[in-house]
């Protein structure tokens, strides 16, 4: 008989929620690891982009960011290291060779570090994701239940965020909070309230016996997916140390 | 006789209970929500160029002072940063999972200030120390994430330098004062905001 214990956290997805938070990291630290355009090209390609075409349908608003973040980019570095031979021109600005490779370098971490996030957040729902990284990768009980905690608070915030609003505007106060003043008139009650209600979940789960609970671990188990990703690993991992001649 | 209990009861005030995991929990969705805010403060400023840096990057580091005030325990300021940095990252934002890095070096950082105070005060003026400190740990994780800029920052001050104007270390030297400063003040008002609700 199945009993709910028995089923692992993501079990119906694709890919292993482990293969993925470990995809990310991973590809996260190469993203870091170089500088180089050519190299980080690759990582663009073959995460980033689709990180964002993943993410965008659920996270819109982060792809005009991230490309304000890139505009950023190319005027940092046109103020700033626009040296060597031109390579082409804006208007009557010459953009020069080193500033737009430093442009490319820094744009295509960007991409790469936001896609890989993406990517996680659009395939992995952040609940599996949790107990994955307590069952599986072994994050310590407490921070664990921590995490799944906040995570259940933040629909409740909203909850009460949309009861404070309402409560403004029934007593008279601006819709719209400018003042430092309206601003503690909303975060205040919220911090309250989610302090009381922590103290009181933390007093329950204690009585159920937090501390004493057995833990459970998992090996993990990886999916036929999973192998698209160790390859994926695998290609940006040889262009950024080199290997592929970039 | 005496002595045993004493450790044991320095063993019960440092030990984390339910409670303080819950509590952790509450500190760090507060902390991921002022993160995740924190991008449209920090776009907003960037109009202002280098001067926009202090008037926003010190949210990033309140995680630390809202967990370490409710909490009062040893570890509670890396503890909530770090939280908050990954349900930062899960939730998601643009900087993807290296916020986690960004939340472990400040939160580090943070917690060495209520270290150097011997974890005996959690106020206002603790919560404005972390805050300074944990500007040292944004400044190495940017140090890394945009070492193009910084590159390209000690080159122009390198050949500033040569006029005798500025010399190149003047950027990282106001980039850290930027952060230390605008981390202690928002440190010292999310060590009060959390101290004024009564815990």
């Amino acid at each position: 008989m199945l009993s709910g214990s028995s089923i692992r956290p993501g079990e119906a997805r694709p890919v292993s929620v482990s293969a993925m938070f470990l995809y990310a990291i991973w590809i996260t630290i190469l993203g870091v690891a170089t500088g180089d355009p050519e190299k980080l090209a690759v990582t663009t390609i073959l995460t980033g982009i689709p990180g964002l075409i993943l993410g965008y349908k659920r996270y819109g608003i982060l792809v005009p960011l991230i490309g304000l973040a890139l505009i950023g980019s190319f005027i940092n570095m046109v103020v700033l290291y626009n040296v060597g031979n031109p390579v082409f021109n804006l208007g009557p600005l010459v953009v020069r060779e080193e500033a737009w490779r430093r442009t490319l370098g820094l744009s295509f971490r960007i991409i790469t570090l936001a896609g890989a996030g993406l990517l996680f957040a659009s395939t992995i729902n952040p609940r599996d994701a949790v107990k994955t990284l307590e069952s599986e990768l072994g994050m310590p009980r407490g921070f664990a239940f921590a995490l799944a905690f906040a995570l259940r608070l933040l629909p409740l915030i909203y909850r009460d965020l949309l009861e404070v609003l309402a409560v403004r505007r029934m007593r008279g106060y601006r819709r719209v909070p400018i003042s430092p003043g309206d601003y503690k008139s909303i975060i205040m009650p919220i911090l309250s309230i989610s302090i009381e209600r922590g103290l009181w979940v933390g007093i329950a789960a204690e009585l159920r016996g937090l501390s004493i609970r057995p833990k459970r671990r998992f090996k993990p188990r990886f999916k036929r997916m999973d192998a698209l990703l160790v390859v994926l690993a695998v290609i940006q991992t040889l262009a950024v140390i080199g290997f592929l001649g970039l | 006789m005496v002595i045993a209990l004493e450790a044991r009861e320095k063993l019960a005030t440092r030990t984390y209970t339910g409670v303080d995991y819950a509590l952790l929990g509450v500190s760090g969705i507060i902390a991921a929500i002022i993160f995740y805010a924190a991008w449209y403060v920090w776009d907003a400023f960037s109009v202002l160029g280098p001067l926009g840096r202090p008037l926003s990057v010190g949210l990033w580091f309140t995680g630390s002072m809202i967990a370490a005030t409710l909490i009062k325990k040893p570890g509670a300021a890396f503890l909530g940063e770090t939280l908050g940095a990954i349900i930062e990252a899960i939730l998601p934002t643009r900087g993807g999972f290296w916020n986690i890095v960004y939340g472990v070096l400040q939160g580090g950082f943070a917690e060495l200030g209520y270290r150097l105070l011997g974890y005996r005060r959690w106020d206002i003026i603790a919560g404005a120390l972390a805050g300074a400190l944990a500007g040292i740990g944004e400044l190495l994780a940017s140090l890394l994430y945009y070492r193009e800029i910084f590159e390209a920052l000690s080159d122009v001050g390198r050949e500033i330098t040569e006029t005798g104007a500025v010399s190149p270390s003047l950027v990282l030297v106001y980039w850290l004062i930027a952060n230390m400063i605008s981390g202690a003040i928002y440190g010292a008002v999310a060590s009060g905001a959390v101290k004024s609700v009564g815990r």
